[in-house]
């Protein structure tokens, strides 16, 4: 019984059954939008579906119990296959130079037989050189007049396998090192305001930092398109109430201390104030700028009415920043409406024979930063680069055995060859091979 | 007069991969060898015309003061996507001289730069970069990725060419080869492909890590590439270790493939994530 288990966690059937497995599943999490608050969920798909996702955990569900199962079987089939297989390749690599049975090497898929009128010391010269060539350094046996020669190269990418399964194990160490040890989370810090609390996720827990960072200022820049170019911090962090550095963090550019990498993940406008609102009078044409704060009524040009700001939003429904405005007309109920500020906004808003339209305003900008530790990382990185190590292993080395046997005929030497490699693709070792024994031997 | 510029050469390089495919078909059809160096002869035209569009594009994108290599948006995808098809078909081309893995290898390209040109949702202009893509890692992680989808292409032609060698049986043998070789040259391609994903997958992880600081976070895209590399690396044990062949290998590269557009394509159109930009 426990045989039969090990057997089975031992085994590349396994490997698929949570390959496919692992792949099914995973595509429930991306269609089921990961970690929100559970009143959206209960409005997307009823309670009845709430209480279906929960029990199963897909609303966070790669960090759910039966997904680290299947991650956790996946790195112990790894490791039992690893030590069923690894001891028999280590030893087939130590067994290196030895002579090998004739009725071995009859089996081996690449033969080639041909006699030439080198005599056999002549020719023992000439394939020694050959298979050092072709493989590696040869080993020869003299037994009479009979020489055999074997040789071998490339042995060691058949570690390539194993050395990409351990460093798949490495990552996923390193990920649930990660996941016990580390944290993620998200700063939002207002110009000119300090902070050492980040917000974890999944979830809203506070985790109070070492150290606090405090935002100098935060810049936006877009391209002539209006396409964003850089968003940028300037930051500087205090330490046991010392600044100790000040840094610049742009996207793609972060920032680390003292193990916690910043990095910049959002923005947007924390208050703002001084709105310089054109105003157009449609029948006149006369265009004039008023400048309003948030609650002060100025008077409309040109008329008994007044206007005022009641309200700014960073962002009216993907238009970008908008105020909320207010015409006050005497006996006349307050007419409210929205003026954003985006780019499709150049003809601006009509409204009672007045065109408005936001020229500019005074922005504070706060910045949300990713913050994160993660002891994990270099466990991961060594990882990747030994897998990529054991794929070059695999792909660019192969496995190539040569035997060579040389015996006296009449008028020279017969010499038959057996050869082989792990290589699918055999052919080209093969062309080689028969290319220089076409060029030794000779049939006239 | 017609502005010379990169979007117009890909036009003409459509073109050369339509008659390309339409002459590989005849020389499949009537079994001609000089209908094959002609096909092949168009294919490598529009690949030439294609790898001047996209020098050129980058090129222009200097001019334009904001320079990056032409892979930061959809068009540009397509249109590398359709490259490496081709360069794929090139590299299969050496051992397999196959007239329909030539005919369907450029007439996928030839879709490609079609849906390219002509799909309304898709923006032909050069932009300049936004900060997520501004990253030394830009080009290896799309060129890796992109290669990688492009031999699981051509696997799911040779898989899709194997079922229907299968099915049909005798009827067609002397038009289409021995399954085996379908079957062989599926394998290796597939076996590549892992490589160039694995790759893709690595570099995106620690870019991520730079620019979004973790490196890897379950986005959609992440999850729909590692979903792709866990079905090709079943596949390829199966081979390896189980010994599988034939119809079931054909189906894992279909499924497979069908992976692969989701995480192309369905990802951005379909979910939103952190990749929406492409």
């Amino acid at each position: 019984m426990m045989r039969k288990i090990y057997k089975y966690t031992a085994s590349v059937r396994l490997t698929i059954f949570l390959f496919f497995t692992l792949a099914a599943t995973s595509v429930f999490g991306t269609l089921v939008t990961q970690g929100l608050p559970g009143e959206h969920y209960e409005k997307i798909y009823g309670p009845g579906m709430v209480s279906f996702l929960d029990f199963f955990e897909i609303t966070d569900m790669y960090h759910s119990w039966w997904f680290m199962l299947l991650l956790f079987l996946l790195a112990v089939n790894i490791t039992a296959c690893t030590i069923r297989t690894l001891p028999g390749t280590l030893r087939g690599m130590s067994r290196k130079n030895r002579d090998l049975e004739e009725t071995v090497t009859r089996l081996w898929p690449i033969q080639y037989v041909c006699e030439s009128a080198y005599p056999v010391e002549t020719m023992e010269q000439k394939l020694t050189l050959l298979a050092g060539r072709l493989t590696g350094k040869p080993t020869i046996i003299r037994e009479g007049e009979e020489r055999r020669i074997y040789s071998e190269g490339g042995a060691y990418s058949r570690l390539g396998a194993p050395v990409v399964h351990i460093s798949i194990l490495l990552v996923l160490a390193g990920g649930l090192i990660g996941s016990i040890m580390g944290f993620s989370g998200r700063m939002t810090i207002i110009e000119g305001e300090m902070s050492s609390i980040a917000l974890l996720f999944p979830g809203d827990k506070e985790e109070k930092l070492p150290f606090s960072v405090k935002c100098d200022g935060f810049a936006v820049q877009f391209y002539d398109n209006g396409m964003p170019k850089e968003y940028r911090s300037d930051i500087t962090i205090i330490d046991e109430g010392e600044p100790v550095a000040s840094e610049s963090i742009r996207v793609n550019d972060p920032f680390t201390y003292r193990g916690f990498k910043l990095c910049q993940a959002s923005y947007g406008i924390a208050e703002a104030s001084d709105f310089k609102i054109s105003v157009t009078e449609e029948k006149s044409a006369t265009t004039s700028i008023c400048t309003l704060n948030l609650m002060k009524k100025v008077p409309l040009p040109g008329s008994d009415k007044s206007f005022a700001v009641a309200r700014f939003v960073p962002d009216l429904q993907g238009l970008g920043p908008a105020v909320m405005a207010v015409i006050l007309a005497p006996g006349a109920p307050h007419d409210i409406f929205w003026i954003p500020s985006g780019l499709h906004q150049a003809q601006g808003t009509k409204r009672q024979g007045y065109t408005f339209k936001i020229e500019g305003f005074t922005a504070r900008y706060y910045t949300g930063l990713q913050v994160g530790k993660d002891p994990g990382v270099p466990l991961v990185w060594a990882g990747f680069v030994l897998i990529l190590g054991g794929f070059a292993m695999i792909l660019f080395k192969s496995h190539r055995r040569l035997w060579m046997k040389i015996t006296p005929v009449s008028e020279g030497s017969r010499v038959e060859v057996a050869a082989k490699t792990d290589r699918k693709d055999g052919s080209s070792f093969e062309k080689s091979i028969t290319q220089k024994f076409n060029k030794l031997c000779k049939y006239d | 007069m017609i502005e010379m510029n990169d979007t117009f050469l890909v036009s003409i390089s459509t073109f050369f991969y339509f008659f390309g495919a339409l002459v590989f078909f005849a020389a499949f059809v009537f079994q001609k060898r000089s209908m094959q160096n002609a096909a092949i002869l168009f294919v490598v035209g529009g690949f030439s015309i294609e790898t001047a569009a996209i020098i050129i594009r980058w090129a222009f994108s200097y001019q334009m003061g904001f320079g990056h290599a032409p892979l930061s948006n959809l068009y540009e995808s397509l249109v590398f996507f359709s490259w490496s098809v081709v360069v794929i078909l090139f590299a299969t081309w050496k051992r397999h001289r196959n007239d329909i893995i030539g005919t369907l290898a450029s007439f996928f390209a030839f879709i490609l730069l079609a849906y390219a040109s002509l799909s309304g949702n898709v923006t032909t202009q050069i932009q300049p970069l936004i900060p997520a893509l501004q990253s030394n890692w830009l080009i290896s992680h799309v060129v890796s990725s992109f290669l990688a989808y492009a031999c699981f292409a051509i696997s799911f032609i040779t898989s899709i060419l194997y079922l229907i060698r299968v099915r049909a049986g005798r009827r067609i043998e002397r038009i289409l080869p021995d399954y085996d070789v379908f079957d062989d040259l599926g394998y290796r391609i597939t076996s590549i492909g892992f490589v160039l994903l694995s790759l893709g997958i690595i570099t995106g992880a620690v870019w991520a890590d730079t620019a979004w600081g973790r490196y890897w976070g379950w986005d959609p895209k992440e999850t729909w590439s590692l979903i792709t590399w866990m079905i090709y690396g079943a596949y390829i044990h199966a081979r390896l270790a189980r010994g599988w062949k034939g119809t079931s290998m054909a189906l894992i590269s279909i499924i497979g493939f069908i992976a692969v557009i989701f995480t192309y394509l369905g990802v951005n159109y379909i979910l939103s994530g952190l990749h929406s930009y492409m």
